[in-house]
């Protein structure tokens, strides 16, 4: 059974009493699972990470990383977490092994559990030959790289990525991805990820969190959240319609949204959990040929961008 | 807590030497040949087979100076202009540590620095002067410079770290940093000039009698205890004030 890793209650962070970053945010994270944070610019994502740190204090509210109170378990947390914020947080002018080899020594690791780590880490993620190379030199991906290898250093439970794939063209972070989820499963850890990368979320988390000003709007499974809140289209391609056909549609069901009507296609909004069949019965017992009938539903961007509107 | 230091002390170190062009050998090179420079031009006087000249008693003070100033407007303002502080932040290394290691690395630098100057002039008035036996700086003077140079670095560095923590860039935290030791250092020489002025006479002359009644070494001991004292003040006041929080949010 999996446990709890994050759980925040009512979690708010005020900054000069003018801003309000983070408003009574409350969810749970599961262990082993790939959580996304998603939300806008300035919508608190980093501010949450932050708190769940321990770095920055909350104003209101609780939060409880590792069953560890961030307020007062701040250091204990961060020994047993890995971060990837928003800059990497590499030093340029160091090398690729000094910057591993200090952030070691920051988690106290042994001489040979650093030698080691950082030649099983370089060597996986492909840096190993450039391990002496000053890190300003690399390109953007592979200083991602370098920093998911200092975040997983220490072998910790949970890692925090805050947009790990931003700036990276799209074959770089797919394959940034790609080394994530083996590295992940390798190393069994949580992540909880901060992104505004919908698709990135929707491919790679089990569970989102949608966060727009500070507020958290949805909570739960991607399809989950999609299935109770976005609605559905449904594209019919036959003979014979008109605007007939949609008064017909009106008064027959519930649940209809909007109705486009071209003489050969037809295109209705469902309800979030409404069906497809009784339109289509309605229609074949109404004398419509039908030829192919498409059933779509919202992305998770499509949702995100409806809860966020709303 | 010292292997955290340490750590922040190697970091440290590695950068100053990557920013220096990376090779410990050319680094070494560069730093013997600017000092011995610097000796060449400080006045000697050699007598009884010790160096009594005062002169290179500056070395002591000018050194943590110049090498503090010059390193610790980096400490925390550099990390904050390369983004990287949040990372450092959210790193386990104590509050104490990192605010213990950003001081001493810098003023381990300093004493060293002032270490190979007082060499490089050793052997500077042993060239010059040590026909009759090997030339040695006076036991107490030596000791009492170390001392000076230690607590003065640790001094400046304390400010400099509580600038360079408050400072969004290193530039801001440097012109800052100068003026806070300039307030620190003229306002209690201005305060005890008024003293001079505003006592009684006789309470000033007692002053100058008990003042007078104590020797050099007297003098330079309550001195280097005073300093140690501000510093232990200072160290304890910048720890209390230090708190992720507050330098996450500096802009």
């Amino acid at each position: 059974m999996s446990e709890i890793v994050i759980e925040t209650n009512n979690l708010t962070r005020d900054f000069n009493k003018k801003l309000r970053a983070v408003d009574n945010i409350s969810f749970q994270v599961n262990s082993g699972q790939i959580f996304g944070f998603l939300g806008t610019n300035g919508s608190g994502k980093t501010t949450t990470i932050h708190l769940l740190l321990g770095i920055l204090k909350p104003t209101r509210g609780t939060a409880r990383v590792l069953g560890l109170d961030t307020r007062s378990h701040g250091a204990k947390i961060r020994s047993q977490t890995g971060v990837l914020l928003e800059h990497s947080g590499l030093y340029e002018n160091m090398t690729a092994t000094d910057n591993l080899e200090f952030y070691g020594k920051a988690h106290r690791l042994s001489p040979k559990k650093r030698r080691d780590r950082q030649k099983e880490l370089l060597v996986n993620l492909g840096l190993w030959e450039r391990r002496h190379d000053k890190v300003g030199k690399w390109s953007k991906g592979m200083k991602q790289k370098l920093a998911i290898a200092r975040t997983l250093l220490h072998q910790p439970a949970l890692i925090f990525l805050d947009e790990p794939t931003s700036g990276l063209d799209p074959m770089a972070a797919t394959a940034l991805w790609e080394t994530l989820t083996e590295l992940v499963a390798r190393e069994g850890v949580t992540i909880f990820l901060n992104t505004h990368n919908l698709p990135e979320a929707e491919k790679w988390c089990s569970t989102v969190a949608i966060v727009s000003k500070g507020k958290l709007l949805g909570v739960g499974r991607p399809e989950e959240l999609k299935s109770g809140k976005s609605s559905q289209q449904v594209e019919i391609i036959g003979k014979g319609f008109g605007p007939e056909t949609k008064q017909l549609i009106i008064h027959s069901l519930s649940g209809v949204g909007a109705i486009e009507t071209g003489p050969d296609r037809i295109l209705v909004e469902l309800a979030p959990q409404a069906e497809a069949a009784p339109l289509v019965t309605l229609l074949v017992n109404h004398g419509y040929a039908i030829e192919t009938v498409n059933k779509t539903q919202e992305s998770l961007e499509d949702l995100f961008l409806n809860l966020v509107k709303e | 807590m010292f292997a955290e230091i340490a750590a922040i002390m190697w970091k440290e170190w590695r950068q100053l030497l990557q920013r220096t062009g990376g090779n410990l050998l050319v680094f070494t090179i560069r730093i013997v040949l600017s000092f011995s420079f610097i000796a060449l031009i400080i006045p000697l006087e050699v007598n009884n087979g010790a160096i009594v000249d005062y002169s290179w008693n500056l070395v002591w003070i000018t050194m943590p100076l110049a090498v503090v100033f010059g390193l610790v407007g980096f400490s925390f303002a550099g990390e904050r202009e390369t983004h990287t502080l949040p990372t450092l932040l959210a790193s386990p290394l104590s509050d104490r540590a990192l605010v213990l290691g950003k001081i001493a690395f810098p003023v381990t630098y300093a004493v060293f620095s002032s270490l190979i100057i007082s060499l490089c002039l050793l052997v500077k008035a042993n060239i010059l002067h040590g026909n009759n036996g090997l030339i040695l700086y006076a036991p107490e003077s030596f000791y009492s410079g170390i001392i000076t140079s230690f607590l003065l670095a640790t001094f400046i560095a304390t400010l400099g770290v509580y600038r360079s923590a408050c400072a969004p860039t290193i530039r801001q935290a440097q012109t800052s940093l100068l003026l806070t030791v300039a307030i620190a250092v003229f306002l209690p020489l201005i305060l005890f000039v008024a003293t001079g002025f505003l006592l009684p006479q006789n309470i000033k002359q007692n002053l100058i009698t008990s003042l007078e009644s104590l020797n050099s070494f007297n003098m330079t001991a309550i001195s280097l205890l005073a300093l140690a004292c501000v510093d232990l003040i200072a160290i304890f006041l910048v720890m209390k004030w230090f708190d992720r929080d507050r330098l996450l949010t500096v802009n």
